[in-house]
């Protein structure tokens, strides 16, 4: 069939009415162009037929229902945007791009066919809610034709869209260097004008920039208008910036009423993304979506992705035969929403009825560096949208979740904490004091009594019958044996200037009783603690008992009964020494208190920075930054676990024979699984050389993929919530599209393949998806080390692994494990003994 | 050190080592904030002795405390851990015979890793490091053992009544110190014990299955001293020179018992400790009866023949006849029946304990013939 034809089938679509097609003939005619559109994007996207032959689709293959076409995620325009194109680079007009609020923007290639389309598309629909009448326009946005020689973008083309039907238009904004401002009076004035005109208006703009920049404004001022009878809001853009500041659709059309008095019937939200532009959906008569005549919706489970019976929830996805410039003719959005009647409605529209209900869950940051990705909220302005949750408890509510009386959380630590059961801490400064005064007990135990001590309930966590054995997979196996004495008496040495005797007095320094050191505990440890890792907190504390400070550790949201659960073990216990003294657990725990106050309590937070000789903090960019920008008192120590990012290289000498193969690919696959990689020293890309004997990246790749699944049955993988299973579903049709996949059957694991090693490190996914890159000369690998790097985990021999780990530890990395080994806990960590900046260094005689 | 796993042959040793008379003056730099002495009863008493160590050691704060008497068990060195876990030293100096060292080194052991468990560090160089509390310093007033340069330190463990060894290199001494003159007032008997012991560890360690051609140089040196010195301080203990060769000697054979493993007369003396026979008297009974049994194999006969050969006698016969007479020259002869009331009639009903913990001892793997309870009991009925 020819170009020709197929464009007639598709475009018969945009001159129909857009909601008066029985469902029946919709169907029919719009899977027949969406079958046309399949064959020219299979014929000319190259990437596009990669992606669909991975899946077993021809050329020719014949669809029986929509939810069977390959859709895309809207994610793969992000990343893939200018390999999705299904037309010669000389035909494309106009690269559309989104506004990237959530990040990256998804960039959409446009020739002249989509563009006359999607004119087409938007002003039947429009037309239908609007009226054909062509009136005034008040535009909340910057004139394109101002708009600078990069144009607006995405939002230009739907301003440009909607103008269509405008007998004039006006526009409101100016883009200035610290961004969008109304110019107030000409608003103003021409609201007077049409007030009193009598002549229909319509009123556009973005839901947000509507709202935050021109009516709140008016509303503060005591401002309102009435617009004359007939006027309407028209707004698109979506919801999400005002529900993040409370929001909802209810008080934005009641405020819309009141400052322009326009009735809440008459202001209709436009639903659309850059993905499919051209396709709008705009309230129906009953407040509900209604896909047009060229559209069809499909609702699918967030965690299979398999289509929903209508009335379930699940994520939107969207087709449509539009796009001719790019495949993007089935597109799954972050969106969910239910479908909720098929055929004609209660307004009459004819067409699948749908509600939105708001973005899908987004994927659960519990990695330190999954906040690397993200944009950087400044502690204040957190703070302020913290306050504003109506879910935290109110401010200055500090609860006591251990301390040496009690454990107050539940015995099953996997049971969730009712906060406003656990006992209240009318006064921190006198629990710090408290456990300051405790502290005191611990001088009478030498170093190695107290390391001791730690040992004896360490062999209590991984024992058999204990009731901590659910974190076996999350690295209990691994802080049991660390807090074994023989390690950290190692890990004491290393950190106090190679012995750990300084912490019982004075000793010479350099062989000299001239001059004598001394380690001083530092005295109270505040600790914040992070919920990517639930045991990680112990690591910390067991080092600061070991220099026998004091220890106030604020749990975090998740995993808090955790570290409650570890140190219930040290009640009671009591070991002999060969000495004939009793070392009692209980003497630890007097100095030692685990507290939770909301996010949002920023006065208890200051007075726990202000009451600490040392602020330990891990977790992700957000949560560390609040703690820096926290009150401190003069002197204090900082030791910071903020977020960092890892990768792995392999050179070519691991890659020599089978068994080092096997061996290489083993341990990448156990790095790669533990902790479900959300910790900071999990790889995310490895870096594979080309030249092995025994094979090439690619076949690595495959042969990671065995691993990772007997990892999967090694190590089980925890439960994941829908955002996250998008987000490795999206990850997985990324690479059908330009590289190779290999995967699970569910969402336990995926190996990425490309050959894209010079781009550096792959987006992290977490969850286990790991992207492996070929590379010719793995040394490069070491410029892609950067500040935010922490950790690299190293396959190399010879010189060439001193020369690597000397290159990217000048970029910034600061661990070179082994393979298998990255995300053991060691010190140091992040580039510092955390032991060391527990203690204060006292000398005396000399100096010499 | 480094880690091998090769069975190469390497010689350690105490880090540094001070000989001659006067040389305790050394321990002047040792440098210490707090230096804890245990020392051995005996020299405890010894008021004159005592003021000499104070003043000898460099240390702002000293504290003197008593090993336990006799050979070490772990009950009986509570005393001694409890004083290092209040004064937390920095340096440890044990001052006494083989027994106070070993002591002293149990007690360096469980003052830096207090949760040690017994079965788990008494395996064989399962000993996790030492050195992150305290250094040790060994200054032996006694001539045999070779504590002073052993990565041994030796217990009773009175629920079996055997001798058992806590074998590492971190117990190697830091420093180790040889004056003679600490040595005033051992009895005759004791010398005679100490100095067979020591002749044992070259003897015995010469023909061991575990090479080592620069330990053999010592052994020979050692035995040929031995020989001749041992007389002397047996019959004049105030000899200094005898006894400063003496010590020089043992410290040679301790050497070599430490880079070879000495055999089956070690093996069987260190399950008489049941019988309440001091290690080296037991050794030096022991000794001719385990040289008799070896030698039916060539190879041993060979390296028996070398020995002797080396220092001067004709052959493993001279070897055998020359420490029969030093035997006799030291009225040990019959001090093994003395002890071991009964004799051989007493051993028998705890044979079978008897050869299973010899058996286990690393000493019946260096042993140059192969060590079975046959053999075991051969000895055992030579010697009593």
């Amino acid at each position: 069939m020819s170009v020709e034809a197929q464009t007639s089938v598709i475009d018969e679509l945009f001159s129909l009415p857009p909601y008066g097609l029985p469902e029946e003939q919709k169907r029919a005619r719009l899977m027949e162009a969406l079958h046309e559109a399949y064959r020219h994007h299979f014929a000319h996207c190259p990437a596009y037929r990669r992606y669909c032959e991975r899946r077993g689709l021809s050329l020719d293959h014949a669809f029986a229902d929509y939810a069977e076409f390959p859709y895309l995620p809207v994610q793969a325009f992000k990343e893939n945007g200018e390999l999705l194109a299904s037309v010669d680079a000389s035909e494309i007009k106009t690269r559309l791009q989104s506004s990237a609020t959530s990040g990256v923007p998804s960039t959409v290639l446009v020739d002249k066919l989509t563009a006359k389309r999607q004119v087409r598309a938007l002003a039947s629909v429009i037309g239908e809610v609007l009226g054909q009448r062509r009136r005034p326009f008040l535009v909340l946005d910057v004139d394109p034709r101002q708009a600078g020689p990069t144009g607006l973008g995405a939002r230009g083309a739907a301003v440009r869209g909607f103008l269509n039907l405008a007998r004039e238009a006006r526009y409101f904004m100016q883009q200035g260097a610290g961004g969008l401002t109304l110019d107030e009076p000409a608003f103003l004035a021409a609201l007077e004008e049409f007030s009193a005109a009598g002549e229909p208006v319509c009123v556009f703009g973005f839901t947000f920039v509507l709202y935050i920049n021109a009516v709140k404004p008016l509303l503060e001022q005591g401002k309102s208008f009435k617009l004359p009878p007939g006027s309407q809001v028209i707004h698109i853009g979506g919801w999400k910036k005002l529900v993040d500041q409370g929001v909802a659709r209810d008080r934005f059309n009641a405020d819309m009423h009141q400052a322009l008095g326009v009735p809440p019937e008459s202001v209709v939200d436009f639903y659309g993304f850059t993905e499919q532009m051209g396709v709008t959906y705009p309230d129906s008569p009953t407040g509900l979506k209604c896909a047009p005549a060229f559209a069809e919706v499909v609702v699918r489970d967030p965690t299979t992705f398999e289509p929903v019976p209508d009335g379930q929830e699940g994520l939107l996805e969207f087709l449509t035969p539009l796009p001719h410039s790019y495949p993007g003719l089935a597109v799954l959005t972050d969106d969910v929403g239910v479908v909720v009647q098929r055929g004609t409605g209660p307004d009459g529209w004819q067409g699948t009825h749908f509600r939105i209900l708001g973005r899908a869950k987004k994927a659960e940051v519990r990695g330190c560096g999954d906040i690397m990705s993200e944009k950087v909220a400044r502690p204040r302005a957190a703070r302020a949208a913290a306050q504003q949750s109506t879910e935290d408890a109110p401010p200055s509510d500090v609860r006591l979740l251990f301390d040496g009386q009690a454990n107050y959380t539940p015995r099953n630590f996997l049971t969730p904490i009712d906060l406003k059961a656990l006992p209240q801490v009318e006064d921190l400064p006198a629990l710090a004091d408290r456990l300051k005064a405790a502290r005191a007990r611990l001088d009478y135990y030498t170093t190695d009594e107290i390391i001791a001590l730690i040992g004896a309930a360490a062999r209590r966590w991984a024992a058999p019958d204990s009731p901590l054995g659910p974190l076996r997979q999350q690295g209990l196996q691994f802080l049991s044996s660390w807090c074994q004495a023989p390690s950290m008496r190692n890990t004491a040495d290393r950190s106090l200037r190679g012995a750990r005797g300084f912490l019982d007095g004075f000793r010479p320094e350099d062989g000299s009783n001239r001059r004598l050191l001394m380690a001083q505990p530092r005295g109270l440890v505040s600790h914040w603690l992070a919920g990517n890792v639930p045991l990680l907190g112990m690591l910390a504390l067991a080092q600061s008992m070991v220099t026998r400070n004091a220890n106030l550790l604020k749990a975090a949201s998740t995993f808090s009964s955790v570290l409650p659960a570890l140190l219930e073990t040290f009640r009671g216990l009591e070991v002999a020494s060969p000495s004939g003294r009793v070392l009692r657990g209980d003497d630890l725990l007097a100095a030692t208190a685990v507290i939770y106050y909301p996010r949002d309590d920023y006065e208890s937070a200051a007075e726990l920075s202000q009451l600490a000789d040392v602020r330990l903090a891990w977790g992700g960019r957000e949560a560390i930054e609040s703690v820096l920008a926290l009150p401190r008192r003069y002197g204090s120590e900082d030791i910071i676990f903020g977020p960092k990012l890892s990768f792995m290289v392999i050179g070519r000498e691991r890659l020599a024979t089978p068994r080092l193969v096997k061996r290489t690919a083993r341990g990448a696959a156990t790095d790669s699984s533990v902790f479900d990689q959300y910790a900071c020293a999990s790889p995310h890309t490895i870096f594979v050389e080309r030249g092995g004997a025994e094979c090439d990246p690619r076949g690595f790749a495959e042969r990671l993929a065995e691993e990772m699944a007997k990892a999967a049955i090694r190590i089980p993988k925890a439960p994941i919530d829908s955002g996250t299973a998008a987000k490795v579903e999206s990850a997985r049709i990324r690479y059908e599209l330009t590289g190779d996949v290999w995967r699970s059957s569910g969402t336990e694991w995926t190996v990425l393949y490309d050959e894209l090693g010079v781009r550096g490190l792959a987006e992290p996914c977490y969850s286990r998806v790991i992207t492996v890159r070929a590379i010719d000369d793995v040394l490069a690998a070491a410029d892609f080390a950067h500040h935010g790097i922490q950790t690299v985990g190293l396959a190399l021999d010879g010189p060439r692994r001193l020369e690597f780990a000397r290159r990217a530890a000048a970029n910034g990395a600061e661990r070179f494990p082994d393979l298998g080994r990255m995300t053991f806990f060691d010190s140091p960590w992040d580039g510092l003994f955390p032991m060391e900046r527990f203690v204060r260094w006292v000398s005396l005689g000399g100096p010499f | 050190m480094l880690r091998l796993r090769l069975p190469l042959p390497r010689f350690v040793s105490a880090g540094e080592i001070f000989v001659g008379r006067g040389s305790l003056a050394a321990l002047k730099s040792l440098e210490a904030a707090r230096a804890t002495v245990i020392i051995s009863p005996s020299i405890l008493a010894n008021a004159e002795l005592t003021a000499r160590i104070e003043k000898a050691i460099g240390a702002v704060d000293m504290r003197l405390v008593a090993a336990p008497r006799g050979e070490p068990s772990l009950e009986s060195l509570q005393p001694v851990a409890a004083a290092l876990a209040e004064q937390r030293p920095d340096w440890i100096v044990a001052i006494g015979g083989g027994s106070v060292l070993d002591a002293a080194k149990l007690a360096w052991v469980f003052y830096e890793q207090p949760e040690a468990e017994v079965e788990r560090i008494a395996r064989p160089f399962a000993l996790p490091k030492l050195r992150g509390k305290a250094r040790f310093v060994a200054v032996p007033t006694t001539a045999g053992t070779g504590s002073e340069v052993s990565s041994a330190a030796v217990f009773t463990d009175t629920t079996t009544g055997r001798k058992r060894p806590i074998v590492s290199h971190d117990l190697l001494p830091d420093v180790a110190v040889l004056d003679p003159t600490l040595t005033v007032g051992v009895p005759p008997a004791a010398i005679a014990a100490a100095g067979l012991d020591a002749l044992a560890h070259a003897v015995e360690s010469y023909v061991s299955n575990f090479a080592n051609p620069l330990a053999d140089a010592l052994a020979e040196k050692a035995t040929e001293m031995i020989l001749a010195a041992l007389p002397r301080t047996f019959r004049d203990p105030d000899d200094l020179d005898a006894r400063l060769e003496m010590m020089e000697a043992a410290l040679l054979a301790g050497w070599v018992q430490n880079q070879k493993v000495p055999g089956i007369g070690h093996a069987v003396a260190h399950q008489l400790g049941r019988f309440h026979v001091p290690h080296g008297l037991a050794c030096g009974a022991l000794l001719v009866p385990s040289i008799e049994v070896n030698q039916m194999e060539d190879k041993a006969r060979a390296g028996y023949r070398r020995l002797a050969q080396k220092i001067g006698l004709a052959d493993e016969r001279a070897l055998v006849a020359s420490i029969d007479e030093l035997r006799a020259t030291l009225d040990a002869d019959d001090r093994l029946r003395t002890v071991i009331e009964g004799g051989l009639d007493r051993v028998v009903p705890e044979r079978a304990a008897i050869r299973e913990g010899a058996l286990e001892d690393i000493c019946c793997r260096a042993n140059p013939r192969r060590v079975d309870p046959a053999l075991i009991d051969e000895v055992l009925q030579r010697a009593l």
